[in-house]
């Protein structure tokens, strides 16, 4: 397995994405002036034909950007009525209006000169003519967006003026909040260049992170500091590459299927190369026919493209602390490798459903969930973590969900279906046995006997429900905990209160009353001891004896009621 | 370079932060000991004006694993004004106060071996071989000026002469761009500026490129 280089692979998913241009960003543009090649404007056109509020600020294009607040900063050859064409919004700020038209005219002078571009230097004809013969359409607003277009050419899109606002804008940034201009290596792209005081840029949803977004990189009190460095200089990151890697990671989080969300974290995945399979949703929802698909593929030998298997599969995982972002986790494999550790994982997962059919298989959600009380408040990072490791890296579980789920169960007196497949799945990490079959049905073959103990508790029950229905406090509440601990202790209580019930059936229910006497002597068979106390792994056995017991009973209970049905005779005390 | 073979020490302990500098905050190690964090072993060690240490090789002897904690830390940096009017109108830092909780992705359970040269500073006189033996009687006795750590201070490093044992593990791979160590300004003023290379485990070695120092 190998962990390194998180902002560098970003980086290079940068390439991937079809990010905007540097300094760039969707605007909503409402007019597009029409020049000619000679800087005659030739119309004036408006955008959209929407109605609605949204639509009528004008059609979202790609224009450069620039954080502005009071200060006059003109943006490059896209920018308000006041800035283009100096029409003042309010009467009174007129003075400052021809500031601001000044700034856009020697903005746009300096991209002419400095690029030599022809359709800029268009504009700039138009400009410097201004305000000759403009007529304004009807309901135009300065506060309206405006952008040029030169003989069909929109000179923002063209790559030599994106590059020229890049840098520009870039170096106006630096300026302005950074006095020292520093320099310094790179230690993303590796390039000596200018680097950034505090990163511009901030990640989007992550759970538990502030709306407006949390950063990445961040050392904003003193004892973050280092050698004298203050704030992000103590990690030298260019300007590029502080945009690239964020966006990188804003994508990611903005695409339903390269991230997943369980509880306090956020997972994102990406591969080096694109590739069709999609292992974020697998978890998150899987679909029983895919993990059949994919259980398929991987033990057969009836595997995909092996080039794809080894593409790169990068996978972290954030969660938010206050403004900051917190990396938790971080995986660098391959696809091939991906795809063996999650069909293990489902195979590991795999148990009997409550009425003996084998249900779909479980999300990493549901399955955490079974070892808290409530999964939207109580659910540690850990948790989800060490399911998901286990599922993309191959990892074992830790032994203490094992403990958690069991307490769980102990507490509640009740096993789930999801309880269930999350003990064995731990149980089988604990005991590092990795056999897809092992204790995923009822197995009388078992040697443990905590594994029978479960099993007998579970007949129990049945009896006492048989024998008292809708008992208040059932055998199950009252015991359950001591038994899955301590078997020695209860089960002699346990049995004279079994007598009695049986006691019971005999007279009113003759045939239940052989089953169940068949039952308890088939399980008792095989308890050559009765355990004083039982160690974790016995307990996970306990645990899973029960539920494996219950879901045979209750198909077997089914069976025989279907066979009651489809035979049409009467037997009605069977059940 | 040393036409010497290398000095060699092995280190190890329970838990290890090699903290990369662009998550300084809420921790992630870097994979393995960096060679500052290894000169900063060695500094603890043996250290004299005379010469400066140069980190040729590490060897990777456990797998790398990776563990996550939160603990307290604080979140100002001591000033020296600030110790000095402790000393005469008593009084202290109480760390209670003024403490966060942070996540740290830590190492796990690592081993290394630090093959190193002595480099004497210029208008060393004395036979480097001295430093050389002194070096070694010091790991072989347990001495050490501070005790060493791997990468934060309370992660601290075991240290020992080598048994003959020691066997990098099997892996290769690319680690990206690795903090080299600090170019500390001349001025005494603490400053530096980080610098970088491109780090790489060969087997379980990882090499530290010669021309880092300056030929």
């Amino acid at each position: 397995m190998k962990y390194a280089m998180l902002l560098q692979r970003l980086n290079e998913y940068a390439d991937r994405l079809r990010l905007p241009p540097p300094m760039y960003g969707p605007t909503a543009v409402r007019w597009v002036i029409h020049l000619d090649t000679d800087g005659r404007m030739l119309q004036m056109v408006e955008t959209t034909g929407g109605t609605t509020k949204s639509t009528q600020r004008g059609k979202v294009m790609l224009t450069p950007q620039i954080g502005r607040t009071v200060a006059i900063r003109a943006k490059l050859l896209a920018d308000n009525g006041e800035y283009v064409l100096g029409i003042p919004r309010k009467p009174e700020d007129a003075d400052k209006v021809v500031l601001r038209h000044r700034a856009f005219i020697d903005l746009v002078r300096e991209c002419a000169l400095a690029t030599g571009e022809l359709t800029v230097k268009a504009v700039l004809q138009f400009l410097e003519g201004l305000p000759h013969g403009l007529r304004l359409p009807s309901g135009f607003d300065p506060a309206d967006n405006i952008t040029f277009e030169v003989a069909g050419i929109r000179p923002i899109d063209l790559p030599v003026i994106q590059r020229f606002w890049a840098k520009r804008a870039g170096a106006e940034k630096e300026n302005a909040d950074d006095d020292t201009g520093r320099v310094a290596t790179c230690l993303v792209c590796g390039e000596l260049k200018q680097v950034v005081a505090r990163l511009p840029f901030k990640l989007k949803s992550i759970p538990g992170g502030q709306t407006s977004g949390i950063a990445l990189v961040s050392a904003n009190a003193p004892a973050f500091e280092s050698y004298g460095l203050e704030a992000s200089h103590v990690a030298p990151i260019c300007h590029q590459c502080a945009e690239r890697t964020h966006k990188s990671i804003n994508a990611l989080l903005a695409d339903p299927n390269t991230h997943l969300v369980v509880g306090p974290i956020v997972y994102v995945a990406w591969t080096r190369e694109p590739v069709e399979q999609n292992f974020l949703n697998l978890l998150s929802r899987p679909d029983p026919a895919e993990v059949r698909a994919l259980i398929a593929s991987v033990y057969t030998g009836r595997a995909g493209s092996l080039e794809l298997d080894d593409t790169q599969y990068y996978a972290v995982a954030f969660s938010a602390s206050g403004g900051r972002a917190v990396v938790r986790d971080w995986l660098d494999t391959t696809v091939g490798e991906v795809r063996r550790n999650l069909a293990r994982f489902f195979m590991l997962q795999r148990i009997i459903g409550p009425d003996g059919n084998e249900p779909a298989p479980l999300g990493i959600f549901a399955l955490s969930a079974a070892a808290v009380r409530d999964a939207s408040r109580d659910l540690p990072p850990e948790l989800p973590k060490a399911l998901i490791r286990c599922a993309l890296a191959g990892t074992w579980i830790p032994s203490w969900i094992l403990a958690q789920a069991i307490r769980r169960a102990r507490v509640e007196q009740r096993v789930t279906r999801q309880r269930a497949a999350l003990i064995r799945l731990s149980y089988l990490s604990y005991m590092r046995i990795e056999k897809e079959d092992e204790l995923m049905q009822l197995d009388r073959t078992q040697r443990d006997p905590a594994y029978h103990c479960g099993r007998l508790l579970a007949v129990l029950e049945e009896i006492q429900h048989a024998a008292v229905p809708g008992a208040k406090a059932t055998l199950l509440d009252r015991f359950y905990g001591a038994a899955s601990a301590s078997p020695a202790t209860v089960f002699g209580t346990l049995f004279r209160t079994a007598q009695s019930h049986l006691g019971k059936l005999r007279k009113d229910r003759p045939r239940l009353y052989n089953v169940f006497q068949q039952r308890l002597m088939e399980v008792q068979e095989s308890i050559t001891y009765f355990p004083a106390t039982l160690n974790l792994g016995e307990q996970a056995l306990f645990t899973l004896g029960y539920y494996h017991q219950r879901a045979a009973d209750l198909a077997a209970a089914r069976a025989r009621s279907q066979k009651a049905e489809d035979t049409e005779t009467d037997e009605s005390d069977d059940e | 370079m040393s036409t010497w073979p290398p000095l060699e020490v092995k280190v190890w302990g329970d838990y290890a932060c090699f903290t990369r500098p662009e998550t300084k905050v809420e921790r992630v190690s870097y994979p393995v000991v960096t060679p500052s964090a290894a000169r900063g072993i060695l500094e603890a060690i043996f250290w004299k004006p005379e010469f400066a240490w140069r980190i040729r090789e590490i060897w990777v002897l456990r797998p790398i694993r990776y563990v996550s904690m939160v603990r307290n830390e604080v979140n100002s940096k001591i000033s020296f004004a600030a110790a000095q009017r402790w000393m005469a109108n008593g009084g202290g830092f109480f760390a209670d106060e003024d403490r966060a909780q942070r996540h740290t992705l830590a190492l796990y359970n690592v081993a290394y071996v630090i093959r190193a040269d002595v480099e004497p500073r210029s208008g060393t006189a004395a036979d480097i071989a001295k430093y050389r033996d002194q070096f070694r009687r010091r790991v072989r006795r347990g001495e050490c000026f501070h005790r060493p750590y791997l990468g934060t201070r309370e992660f601290a490093a075991f240290f020992g002469p080598l048994d003959g044992t020691e066997t990098p593990i099997d892996y290769s791979a690319p680690l990206g761009r690795m903090l080299f160590d600090l170019e500390y300004e001349k001025d005494g003023s603490g400053r530096g500026t980080p610098r970088f290379f491109e780090a790489s485990l060969d087997r379980g070695v990882l090499r530290v490129p010669p021309d880092l120092y300056g030929g």
